[in-house]
């Protein structure tokens, strides 16, 4: 593939191959519980250069860019772009758009107006007031037709990334018959059996980290694992730290108690939909995500770990969050 | 570990309903996981919330009437929630799991 940085395979525990490259901003992974073919790789390949040509804000050819600067109300989009706007609006709705992909404009005023790796990390300028999104309510998808104010800026970072590790899980499990995990920015989807007992996963803030930084490591053998947080890409503007999770309600980044959340969920894109949510809601996130059939990690600013839905508390290396007087 | 939260924020009641009302909508969605693979069947879901009927969002109502395509994801996913396991003693993980 023209332009993509090359894959780079190498052993990952025993029987295991693992291959990473830089993509869509972040790390793109592919392990498999079997030996390598190069048909996996182009497999993926073709998916990550498919969503960064359809969503990439960061790409002026984009498809996603051309929306944004359209000046016309009423723009045909494609199919594929349609397939990632229906899922953004429709856990928009089921959120209570605490996930809105209005926040492009949000995100440009903050600070983060471009590619992460070669944006200013100290910018100068002031951070500017509260103030809401536009809100998803005023997007409409009729069939390929987009209608929306023109210069609403538009985002999909909070959904596209996992549906491109779903996506890719599915085509890999439906043209190979090996066990795989395809990992994007620490967003998993497993595709296949998988070993037996499932796959070994290290959970904690950074997708980048060492196995001596705290965290958990837990076995998954389906679904999708999602970690949002607010402790990894972030930056200064006006003196104040910013990082990329938007509060919708107030155009900032969120301010909550939770710094890291981790989702299981059937799928990478519920996960990473539940965990993005979660830190945005703030202090009513446990309240949201019990009973919703997810298990969830959740780790407090302070470096509490809470344990939801059948998350297991065991190997857990950070201080468990109690209730005042629970414990003897 | 009998482990229990500490948010005594939850003892506001504003938030707490605000919660309690997005838990049920996304329970309800959760529950149906398997279901939700195509858009029609995420229109479905849609108007099995309470109280939200379908038509009253045209955002929603419009992104939800036509069948996904192959770019979207299988929302729907693997089915059942399956909550991750403690690891294998000594096991080495195969993949980290984080903010990017």
């Amino acid at each position: 593939m023209i332009g993509a940085a090359p894959w780079t395979a190498q052993a990952a525990g025993a029987g295991f191959w693992s291959a990473t490259r830089p993509a869509l901003g972040t790390t793109a992974q592919v392990v498999s519980d079997s030996r390598w073919s190069a048909a996996v790789l182009e497999l993926v390949d073709g998916v990550l250069a498919g969503m960064d040509q359809v969503a990439s804000r960061f790409r002026a050819d984009s498809e996603l860019s051309r929306v944004n600067s359209d000046p016309r109300p009423e723009v045909e989009i494609s199919p594929a772009l349609a397939a990632l706007l229906r899922p953004a609006l429709m856990w928009a709705r089921l959120t209570h758009g605490l996930l809105d992909p209005t926040v492009g404009d949000a995100l440009v005023r903050s600070g983060y107006a471009d590619d992460f790796g070669e944006m200013d990390k100290d910018q100068p300028d002031p951070v500017e007031q509260e103030r809401s999104v536009p809100g998803w309510r005023l997007l409409t998808l009729h069939g390929s037709t987009l209608c929306r104010p023109p210069g609403t800026g538009i985002d999909l970072g909070a959904t596209a990334k996992a549906q491109a590790a779903d996506q890719a899980a599915d085509l890999l499990g439906q043209q190979f018959s090996d066990g795989f995990l395809v990992s994007l920015g620490g967003d998993l989807a497993i595709a296949g059996t998988g070993p037996s007992g499932g796959w070994v996963v290290r959970v904690t803030d950074d997708h980048r980290s060492g196995p001596e930084d705290p965290g958990q490591t837990v076995a998954l053998t389906a679904g999708g694992l999602a970690t949002s947080s607010v402790t990894v890409r972030r930056w200064r503007r006006g003196g104040q730290n910013m990082h990329h999770l938007v509060d919708p309600r107030t155009g900032l980044p969120a301010d909550g108690p939770w710094r890291t959340v981790s989702v299981a969920a059937p799928s990478c894109l519920q996960a990473n939909a539940l965990a993005t949510a979660a830190v945005v809601a703030g202090a009513g996130a446990t309240s949201i995500l019990e009973g919703t059939g997810a298990s969830a990690r959740m780790v407090t600013t302070d470096g509490r770990a809470v344990h939801l839905g059948g998350w297991p508390v065991v190997g857990e290396e950070l201080e468990p969050m109690v209730r005042s007087g629970a414990a003897a | 570990m009998g482990q229990t939260l500490d948010m005594p924020t939850f003892n506001d009641p504003e938030t707490r309903s605000r919660g309690q009302s997005l838990q049920r909508r996304v329970t309800v969605w959760m529950g149906l996981g398997a279901m939700v693979a195509t858009g029609a069947a995420a229109a479905a879901v849609a108007n099995s919330i309470p109280g939200r009927p379908l038509g009253s969002s045209p955002a929603a109502s419009s992104a939800s009437a036509a069948p996904s395509t192959a770019g979207s994801s299988s929302v729907g996913g693997a089915g059942a929630v399956a909550a991750p396991t403690p690891a294998p003693a000594g096991s080495v993980p195969a993949v980290t799991s984080g903010g990017s």
